[in-house]
């Protein structure tokens, strides 16, 4: 079973243009430019059913990294 | 420096229907090709969630976090268009009116009325102006109605009177509502009939900006309010977007504005803030002029009722 981290980095890598581009927890979402359209789109990937997430919306600004993200996701109850 | 939101409303769907969201939420599924009911569903659910902040509780405490001292709540007449009760205007001023009361000195509110509500309009943004408090009008175009028809003039009579700036909507909205009201040029002939009247063009410092920005240039009383800067700030072209302005020698008629509830989920408001600081730690901003934008030109442009305001505090 996946990690909870690889799965998030695998749903950012399907909203970049470029499949080549390596995507890990220190990379910036200003580096990778997804702009509103694919962000809005990221959050909602994210709580597909299939991986059980719930998505902290109040804490969106502080993300800056893919790490940053995987803090404010955690496993839905 | 003092920061003032010119530009944001309550975040609930009294004030800003499910509908509104829903259009945002076909114009997403549309462009982005989605296709599964699940998906369509979880931003539904999203764009519920961001929009239920009924006392504006949530609302400040992201204002304390960001260094933003107060900020405007527009009113907006949605119920003219979707043929719902007058009545129900006047209980939406006094909720606002609540809101004033509940968070003293942090929100100034603008009244909004559809013009095609005669002299019931006129009558209730006298009211809006006298008995709540209110300090400006809002205006939203796309409703169904031209910024410069001349069955305003009375309201900006009224507006003239009380020193009250009008903001209208620019731009695209929801899809159920007319876009063709809502461009830059719409509000010339008003600009030009009352100069005594400062207009504010919502969002129009980040679309139609173009046009917008020769009105800027050329008549005095017409400003430009950013909100609307966060689909510019997440493709990385919002520094590009403000030099524009700044080269074309109108960056002192630019307001800091963010759409609050609208953009929560593309970031907070200390985010927003920290996108225009950034302006002056990159340089291409003077701290002066990012005052100015900040909160100063705002202040100004308000005259007597803001400054009234201030003094009560």
């Amino acid at each position: 079973m996946q990690s909870k981290n690889s799965v998030i980095i695998e749903i950012v890598k399907d909203q970049l243009d470029d499949s080549t581009k390596t995507i890990n927890l220190d990379t910036r979402f200003d580096v990778i430019n997804l702009d509103s359209l694919k962000f809005m789109l990221l959050l909602i990937n994210l709580q597909d059913e299939k991986y059980n997430f719930s998505v902290d919306l109040n804490r969106i600004g502080s993300v800056e990294t893919v790490k940053d993200l995987t803090d404010i996701v955690s496993y839905a109850s | 420096m003092e920061i003032i939101d010119c530009h944001s409303h309550v975040a609930s769907p009294r004030y800003i229907p499910d509908e509104f969201f829903d259009g945002w939420v076909d114009n997403v599924e549309a462009n982005a090709g989605m296709q599964g009911e699940q998906q369509r569903a979880a931003l539904t659910r999203m764009f519920r969630d961001i929009n239920n902040d009924p006392l504006c509780d949530e609302y400040v405490a992201q204002m304390d976090a960001a260094g933003i001292n107060r900020a405007v709540l527009l009113i907006i007449d949605f119920k003219y268009v979707y043929g719902e009760p007058f009545d129900d205007m006047v209980d939406i001023y006094a909720q606002h009116r609540e809101i004033l009361k509940r968070h003293p000195g942090r929100f100034i509110c603008y009244a909004g009325v559809d013009p095609r509500r005669g002299a019931a309009g006129v009558e209730l943004l006298e009211i809006g102006l006298k008995d709540f408090g209110f300090s400006g009008l809002k205006l939203y175009p796309p409703c169904g109605f031209s910024p410069s028809d001349r069955s305003l003039d009375p309201y900006y009579e009224i507006c003239a009177q009380y020193q009250a700036p009008v903001l209208s909507h620019i731009g695209p909205t929801t899809p159920s509502l007319s876009f063709n009201f809502a461009r830059p040029e719409g509000i010339d002939e008003a600009a030009r009939r009352f100069p005594k009247v400062n207009f504010i063009l919502g969002h129009a410092g980040s679309t139609h900006f173009r046009d917008a920005a020769i009105l800027a240039e050329y008549r005095p009383n017409v400003f430009l309010d950013m909100s609307g800067f966060q689909a510019a700030a997440r493709r990385g072209q919002f520094s590009e977007l403000m030099r524009f302005h700044k080269d074309h020698g109108i960056i002192n008629k630019i307001l800091f504005g963010t759409d609050w509830p609208i953009h929560r989920l593309l970031g907070d408001q200390k985010k927003w803030v920290i996108e225009f600081k950034k302006l002056v730690t990159d340089g291409i901003l003077s701290e002066k002029e990012m005052s100015n934008i900040l909160g100063g030109t705002f202040k100004s442009l308000s005259r007597n009722s803001l400054k009234d305001l201030c003094h009560a505090e």
